[in-house]
């Protein structure tokens, strides 16, 4: 089946799929935008060089939501990519086409970037390892911005292991980005890990199907010794808000530069949500609003990240669902925009507080379709959460399955 | 907060660069007011003691290179993307100034 | 009606740094291949991050000390959001509420011209219009640019044009920027309104593309007599922008409708913070070097020179240190820094050609005629003698260097003049 994850094949014996954010030298580039529609660089994103540098080389261009602007891949302006496991099915987004390809065996692994949830939401929708490093471990240059202080570019591959063997790889300071670090800390390594468990999280609104496999998984490292500890996440509710005003100020800034004049299109060829996302972000800007909007979200902010840095003093890692829902057919969510914003809310608070965040499955619905978690630590701790990770693979076969095609 | 004027949505517009169809002005009237409402919700919290955070860098500053002169891109490179050129010049619209 | 003239100034100096302000291309772009200067940074590519010039910044510092601004311990890059072609992110990486320098002033006669601030920013595109389209070069584009903000002190052209000078003297004398009007490596744009009761007025009119302090000094004279026939017939002159036309003599306006900008600042959140401790900032101003006003009272006091001389050889830096290498050297020909002073203005020596040594000797082999009149020698011998009884005393009971301390004094009185055979003969004599 033709899964759309596509957007622009290079070279099927080469082993990497580069969201098509990711700028590649001579090899068209478009952001799943038609504004970009043929937009053909003169340089490499330094996360693309850096693997290059390796022999791991681009095999294709992978399909996403248009600028990134998204969580089902419906707002590419290429046509959706489609979930390997159900083809009437979302595969999540941004990075629709990165884990449809992963999960399908199209390339070995994928690059993909997480601003609000795009590589994690759709690895756990396409039964996939998805990596949200912390924010400055990897370079942004030569990536298409969406949201300067949110963007984290990442990694989607077939299982833990793999994620752990190409991280170093892409991850350390560039000198061409000035917010990227190598981490300046390092955490001492414990065989017996506190895990918390966010009651924010396992709200209510949850699917119970998707409340049951993240239990389950949670109860499994239990089993290996972890401790499970209950914790509050008390500022959650108010992470989306915080999230669509500052992510739209900084999306509204960072689409400014497409005019037309020296490369792509005008701004009339901007999709719905693009547009969308540039007028809130130009009103939460805009004088006598700015501090009512942009600026309150900056200190509640704040707040969020406050309550992780007091979490991560009772645990070490933070374990939870990727998505109240399990993944939702195509159309199902696009007619209201604020509904499919809503359906990041458990993965915004990551991108909020700078952390990492490590996805992979756990599950299937008995319709045969993924279901992922999650598990968050402090910043630079992705070697924690690498063997949490592995852990758990080592226990479960979730990410041995493959979808029929 | 009341629903966004039209006259408000197509001031935004015209700040964004943006043009729009009147029914796309009527469309965005009611979907940015409907999002503008909910995140509005973060008006009720007292944040006066609360300092507001706009990069994650740990403790960075100072990040700057030294004064030392790269190669640029080839005038080739440079206007590879570009529609119109002329003579090694960018071409746009005439600008109207006197 | 009693009209006071109410002018700002925000002036814009290029740095002459090697490369960009957030990009390593090269900085030169007078007189360059268009487009030939340019990178994904400066072009404002997809996913182009910028990198701030370390160089850029210190010198933005310098500049402020000069100028007794504040050096602000904590500082940040701000987006200041517009739509033109000559601003390739649609954005200008510049500095808002946290600026590099605060405060600081610049004293033009009798008046203290205060300073609001010295910040860094880049510098936009070069657009040239043609017939039925604009060209743009984006050579220039991403070039560090100093602003430098004045309070509404200034009352007239003529402070204008002084304070604007001062500024570009002292930002040469630190060798951070050519701050050449006419190569566009200073710009400026005026504020000018009227004040009828005293208090700031509540229009102001901007008027920009001056490019020399001929045309800025024109520019405000018309401004000020155009507000002056609008208020007198009870009208208040549209808040606007306007350029100086020279075919015209005139101002005229560039926009025709002035709405007031929204420029949506708020901090780049691609570049952290830039933060320097009072230790830095003090030895920072270690580097400043002796500035024109200190350099020029100097002058006066060390080598005896009229201000008018004084003014002159502190013009420039350069100068300046010919100018004392010069009287380093000749002090061991008798020369006097007045004579050196005289002959270097007067006979308008090209230093580029003539290194001070060399200048000193070819005064030495051509001096002009010597004073050997015996009277006149004999006037200066007695007057040296009775300014110092002790050298006299000194010489009668055998120390000859006495001799030479009174010929020196001779030479002094003389101003040089004096031909000093003759002199030392004379002396000799009356001793």
């Amino acid at each position: 089946m033709n899964l759309n994850a596509v957007i622009t094949p290079v070279d099927k014996t080469k082993q990497v799929g580069h969201k098509d954010l990711f700028l590649t030298q001579g090899v068209k580039t478009t952001a799943g935008a038609k504004v970009l529609h043929n937009f053909i660089p003169p340089y490499s994103a330094t996360v693309v060089i850096r693997l290059e540098h390796q022999d791991l080389d681009t095999a294709a261009k992978l399909n996403c939501d248009a600028w990134a602007h998204g969580s089902s891949g419906e707002n590419s302006d290429f046509g959706p990519a489609l979930n390997p496991w159900n083809p009437n099915y979302t595969p999540g987004g941004s990075s629709s086409g990165s884990a449809a390809a992963v999960a399908a065996g199209l390339v070995e692994f994928a690059t993909g970037t997480d601003t609000g949830g795009s590589i994690r939401l759709p690895a756990s929708f396409c039964g996939v390892t998805g990596l949200k490093p912390t924010y400055g471990a990897v370079s942004r240059y030569g990536i298409i911005a969406m949201a300067s202080s949110l963007d984290c570019p990442g990694l989607l591959t077939r299982d833990v292991s793999t994620c752990r063997r190409l991280f170093p790889l892409i991850a350390g300071k560039d000198e061409l980005d000035a917010i990227s670090q190598d981490p300046p800390i390092t955490y001492p390594s414990k065989t017996k890990l506190k895990i918390g468990l966010p009651k924010e999280y396992f709200i209510s609104g949850i699917d119970p199907q998707v409340n049951q496999a993240v239990k389950q998984a949670a109860q499994a490292l239990a089993s290996q010794g972890h401790r499970l500890v209950d914790i509050s996440l008390p500022h959650t509710q108010y992470s989306v808000a915080v999230y669509y005003l500052i992510q739209t100020a900084e999306v509204a800034s960072n689409l400014a530069r497409y005019d037309g004049i020296r490369y792509g299109r005008t701004r009339e060829h901007f999709g719905a949500e693009a547009k969308r996302r540039i007028m809130l972000g130009t009103f939460a800007l805009s004088a006598g609003y700015q501090d009512k909007y942009y600026e309150q979200a900056a200190r509640v902010r704040t707040l969020i990240i406050q309550d992780f840095d007091r979490a991560f003093r009772q645990v070490d890692v933070i374990l939870a669902p990727v998505s109240p829902t399990p993944p939702f057919k195509l159309g199902e969510k696009i007619a209201d925009p604020l509904t499919m914003y809503l359906s990041d809310i458990l993965t915004i608070p990551a991108n909020l507080a700078g952390i990492p965040a490590l996805a992979f499955p756990c599950g299937f619905t008995p319709g045969n379709l993924p279901i992922g978690l999650q598990l968050m630590g402090p910043r630079w701790s992705e070697e924690i959460l690498f063997n949490l990770g592995e852990t758990y693979q080592s226990l479960t076969n979730w990410h041995l399955q493959k979808p029929k095609l | 907060m009341a629903k966004l004027s039209a006259q408000q949505v197509e001031y935004v517009a015209k700040l964004a660069h943006l043009s729009l169809a009147p029914s796309e002005v009527a469309l965005y009237q009611d979907q940015l007011s409907r999002i503008l409402e909910y995140v509005g919700k973060l008006g009720q919290m007292n944040t006066k003691k609360v300092a507001p955070t706009y990069q994650l860098i740990d403790n960075l500053a100072n990040i700057t290179r030294a004064d030392t002169a790269k190669p640029p891109l080839t005038p080739t490179q440079a206007l590879s993307g570009t529609k119109t050129t002329h003579n090694g010049y960018i071409v746009t619209q005439p600008i109207l100034n006197q | 009606m009693k009209y006071t003239p109410v002018i700002g100034m925000e002036i814009h100096v290029e740095l002459k740094t090697q490369s960009k302000m957030f990009c390593g291309c090269p900085a030169q772009h007078f007189g360059v291949a268009p487009n030939t200067h340019t990178c994904p940074v400066c072009l404002g590519l997809p996913g182009a991050l910028p990198v701030p010039n370390a160089k850029a910044i210190e010198w933005t510092r310098l500049i402020g000390l000069a100028l007794g601004s504040t050096v602000n311990q904590f500082s940040k890059f701000d987006r200041k959001h517009y739509f033109y072609p000559d601003l390739p992110k649609g954005y200008q990486i510049s500095q808002y509420d946290q600026p590099l320098c605060s405060g600081g002033e610049v004293r033009v006669g009798d008046t203290t011209v205060r300073l609001r601030r010295v910040h860094l920013e880049e510098d936009t595109a070069k657009l040239i219009h043609a017939q039925n389209m604009s060209l743009i070069d984006f050579n220039r584009s991403g070039v560090a640019l100093v602003e430098i903000v004045t309070e509404p002190d200034l009352h007239s052209s003529a402070q204008a044009k002084a304070c604007l000078k001062q500024l570009q003297q002292i930002i040469r004398y630190l060798n951070v920027s050519d701050a050449d009007m006419e190569k566009g490596s200073m710009r400026l744009e005026a504020n000018i309104s009227l004040s009828t009761d005293g208090k700031l007025p509540h229009y102001k009119v901007e008027v920009k593309n001056v490019n020399s302090f001929r045309f800025i000094g024109l520019a405000i004279d018309y401004e000020i007599n155009r507000h002056k026939e609008l208020l007198a017939s009870g009208q208040t002159p549209a808040q606007e922008t306007r350029g100086w036309n020279e075919l015209k003599q005139a101002t005229l306006s560039q926009r025709s409708k002035e709405e007031a900008q929204d420029y949506r600042y708020f901090p780049e959140p691609d570049i952290p913070p830039l933060t320097i401790t009072a230790a830095e900032i003090a030895a920072l101003r270690q580097q400043l070097p002796e500035l024109p006003q200190a350099k020029f009272m100097r002058f006066i006091s060390q080598y005896q020179l009229n201000p008018a001389q004084a003014a002159f050889l502190t013009e420039t830096k350069n100068l300046a240190d010919y100018f004392e290498e010069a009287v380093k050297v000749g002090r061991s020909h008798q020369l006097q820094p007045a004579q050196l002073a005289n002959i270097i203005i007067n006979k308008k020596v090209d230093i580029d050609k003539y290194l001070p040594a060399h200048l000193v000797k070819l005064l030495v082999k051509h001096t002009t005629a010597k004073v050997t009149d015996k009277p006149q020698l004999t006037v200066w011998a007695k007057q040296a003698m009775e300014q110092n009884p002790q050298a006299v005393t000194d010489f009668k009971a055998g120390k000859a260097a006495s001799l030479e301390f009174l010929l020196g004094l001779i030479m002094r009185l003389s101003r040089g003049q004096a031909d000093a055979a003759s002199a030392r003969q004379i002396l000799l004599e009356l001793l």
